[in-house]
């Protein structure tokens, strides 16, 4: 199937600065595809060459098999945008809002009727129609900066940080919202720097880094492509040197830390991890209380590429 | 349509300033000129009436005489005998002039007038702000003359004598006819004032309206939302366009049909060419706060910003262009710079087309210039906006390139 985004080595420079560094991104049609990085690693930039906000030095980019041009508004046609920041007129109401920019997209004027209607219904703000935006909360506003980006039905959807200041209430509306768009049929673009939001939510991700995809793949894929395989935690009432030399000493152990109360382990890829573990501590006459053995998480696959934690 | 239709209800849904700016500052005008009473018909001449109060401690036949007359020439209003009943009614304007009569004045002062003495003083207090009280009190020291003249001739004349002796002679008056100089006022220059008075009601309308609804598209993020967007930016900037021009034509046509209603009989022997082209001349200028508000919006002025642009830039080219005191009173420099505000060419254009008697080509030809004028104002400060808005959505704040929209249009 023909990408629905394909960006091939793209460049884009502000005076000195790299933002983007020979950036390659393709997304078949269907995905929820995550551009992971922390703020400043090129995301918001990526989407805005994309979208033509920006002109760039190198590369090429097509949309929907086309390559994309400020005027191809056939192309734009297609498109949604959920910006970072709140773009609405404070002057409208929500409902004047949603149909100001279902308009831009939508002529017919009984059409779009029902298309805003949806687009209420759908983020649900039926209780705010005659709302001005002032009068809203944070997370009832980012609603309606969905409703306005989402209301014609767009076959390609860009969510750029959607929940960020949001109540978890809203974001969690907000992401059971972007699955519903794409189960009937939208290909979603979400950019976060949230690792937990793109786990729960995406097909495919890439993490970014300084303007660079630095891996891209399922969320298990990326964690398969690192040495850490689970980080077992076990509450002890002590562990001395000795016993934390005995478990680095485990082939499995990549290494092994105590801060008083918890013992924890940072395994590599095995099968039987926790049972070695244990016996070692056993050996040692160490005592064990509850024990947690977690996967990796998509901070621990950022800071093995890149040595710095996501949310540094 | 969409945008043009957002943008109407951007400033529809500011009622408020329509009310404010156009409805309260129209009415405004209608008062003001009505009250300066410029190029009334003046057919009848009606001499003023002072308010003024007598205290009369005195209570001689001279003080109730001299009320009597003083009477006749302004309005007396009673204030009781009280240093502040009389302070106030002074200081709050109640009366323009306050004379008090001390006791035994008259007596004494015919007294002294037949002995050639000096005359016994009396005490008055002036309102500040008018020269009415010291009218007033110029006629209290022309009957007191009279009566000093009148004992002075009759010396053993009784003072019921010498009073009405007085009062005979202050009853003479001057015959009073109003005569039209050729180039003085006419009726249509109440109507021409109204709307040179209106430079600042459509100054602060134009550009609070057509400010607000530019900012409102010109937000950063609403801007890129629309670049984003099918429309092309040429489109979009049409539909923004079309709003601020009828936004600006409702500002004139109601503003001028408020000042028509009020003063259209003052037009009646203008040719109603005459009438079109001046009304046409306050369309013309009302391009000028267009602009002003575009470059606001331009520059992303917020709603604030465009409320105190409007009104202080109202109030100064209404000023410096003798839309409120005529250009000629004031000092050479003023009138050298008001030569570079557009309001200075609108209120000539609008005095010469008033009395146009005839719309040939001669007599209209310099009205038309004076428009050409400020058409180029307005055109200038365009082209400024233009220039503005092209830097700002280059600027990082508008998020360090926007060559998109250079393209896009």
């Amino acid at each position: 199937m023909e990408d629905i985004i394909a960006v091939d080595n793209l460049v884009k420079r502000y005076g000195d600065v790299i933002a983007l560094d020979h950036f390659n991104l393709h997304i078949a049609p269907g995905e929820v595809f995550g551009l992971l990085g922390p703020n400043g690693s090129g995301k918001t930039t990526a989407i805005n060459c994309m979208l033509q906000l920006l002109t760039y030095d190198k590369g090429s980019i097509s949309l929907f098999g086309e390559p994309m041009a400020p005027a191809r508004y056939d192309l734009k046609r297609r498109i949604g945008i959920v910006p970072q920041n709140v773009a609405v007129f404070e002057e409208l109401t929500v409902q004047q809002n949603i149909d100001y920019f279902c308009a831009l997209y939508v002529q017919d004027r009984s059409r779009r009727a029902a298309l805003v209607e949806e687009a209420v219904a759908f983020v649900g703000l039926e209780d705010y129609v005659k709302y001005r935006p002032r009068k809203l909360s944070g997370g009832l506003l980012r609603r309606l900066n969905i409703a306005c980006g989402i209301a014609h039905k767009p076959e390609l959807v860009f969510f750029d940080e959607p929940t960020v200041a949001v109540d978890p209430q809203s974001r969690n509306a907000i992401l059971e919202g972007i699955l519903r768009l794409n189960a009937q049929g939208s290909t979603i673009v979400y950019t976060s720097h949230y690792m937990e939001e793109v786990e729960e939510i995406c097909t495919r991700i890439m993490i970014m880094d300084q303007g660079r995809a630095l891996a891209t793949g399922t969320n298990d894929e990326l964690k398969a492509m690192i040495g850490t395989g689970e980080r077992i935690r076990i509450e002890v009432d002590a562990a001395d040197d000795a016993v934390l030399e005995a478990l680095r000493a485990l082939p499995c152990v990549a290494g092994a830390t105590f801060d008083g109360a918890m013992l924890e382990a940072a395994c590599g890829n095995g099968q039987h991890n926790v049972a070695d573990v244990l016996a070692v501590l056993a050996a040692r006459g160490v005592a064990t209380g509850r024990i947690y053995a977690e996967p990796p998480t998509l901070n621990d696959v950022f800071l093995e590429i890149t040595g710095k934690a996501l949310r540094d | 349509m969409q945008a043009f239709k957002a943008a109407l209800r951007i400033v529809m849904n500011h009622p408020v300033y329509l009310l404010v700016y156009v409805g309260f500052l129209s009415l405004m005008g209608v008062f003001i000129t009505s009250s300066v009473n410029v190029g009334g018909d003046g057919t009848e001449y009606t001499a003023s009436k002072a308010p003024f109060a007598v205290i009369d401690r005195d209570g001689s036949p001279l003080s109730e005489s001299l009320t009597a007359f003083l009477s006749r020439q302004g309005e007396k209003v009673e204030v009781i005998d009280d240093p502040f009943a009389m302070q106030d009614a002074v200081a709050t304007g109640q009366v323009r002039y306050l004379l008090v009569v001390p006791e035994g004045y008259g007596d004494d002062f015919v007294e002294a007038a037949r002995a050639e003495d000096a005359e016994p003083v009396l005490e008055s207090a002036f309102s500040y702000g008018t020269m009415a009280g010291t009218l007033v009190d110029e006629q209290v020291n022309q009957y007191l003359g009279l009566v000093r003249a009148a004992a002075a001739l009759e010396p053993d004349a009784p003072a019921a004598s010498v009073l009405a002796r007085a009062d005979e002679a202050a009853a003479a008056s001057a015959e009073v006819e109003t005569v039209h100089a050729a180039n003085g006022a006419a009726p249509a220059d109440q109507f021409a004032f109204y709307l040179q008075w209106g430079t600042y009601t459509m100054t602060a309308a134009v550009v609070v309206c057509v400010g607000l609804l530019m900012s409102a598209f010109n937000r950063t993020d609403l801007y890129r939302r629309n670049l984003i967007s099918p429309m092309s930016s040429l489109r979009l900037g049409m539909q923004k366009a079309a709003a601020s021009l009828l936004v600006t034509a409702l500002v004139w046509a109601i503003s001028s049909g408020i000042g028509l209603a009020a003063f259209g009989s003052s037009l009646a022997d203008v040719p109603l060419a005459a009438v079109a082209l001046t009304l046409a001349c306050a369309f013309v200028f009302a391009l000028v706060p267009l602009t002003i508000g575009f470059l606001l919006g331009q520059l992303g002025a917020s709603e604030m910003m465009a409320n105190a642009v409007g009104n202080i830039l109202g109030m100064v080219m209404s000023f410096l262009g003798g839309a409120w005191i005529s250009i000629e009173l004031m000092g050479p420099e003023i009138q050298a710079l008001s030569r570079f505000i557009p309001t200075s060419w609108y209120t000539d254009a609008v005095s010469k087309s008033v009395h146009l008697t005839d719309m040939t080509f001669a007599s209209v030809a310099p009205v038309l210039g004076d428009m050409g004028i400020v058409l180029l104002f307005a055109a200038a400060l365009f082209a400024v906006a233009l220039v503005a808005g092209r830097v700002r959505m280059r600027s990082s704040e508008a998020g360090g390139n926007a060559a998109a929209s250079m393209t896009a249009a």
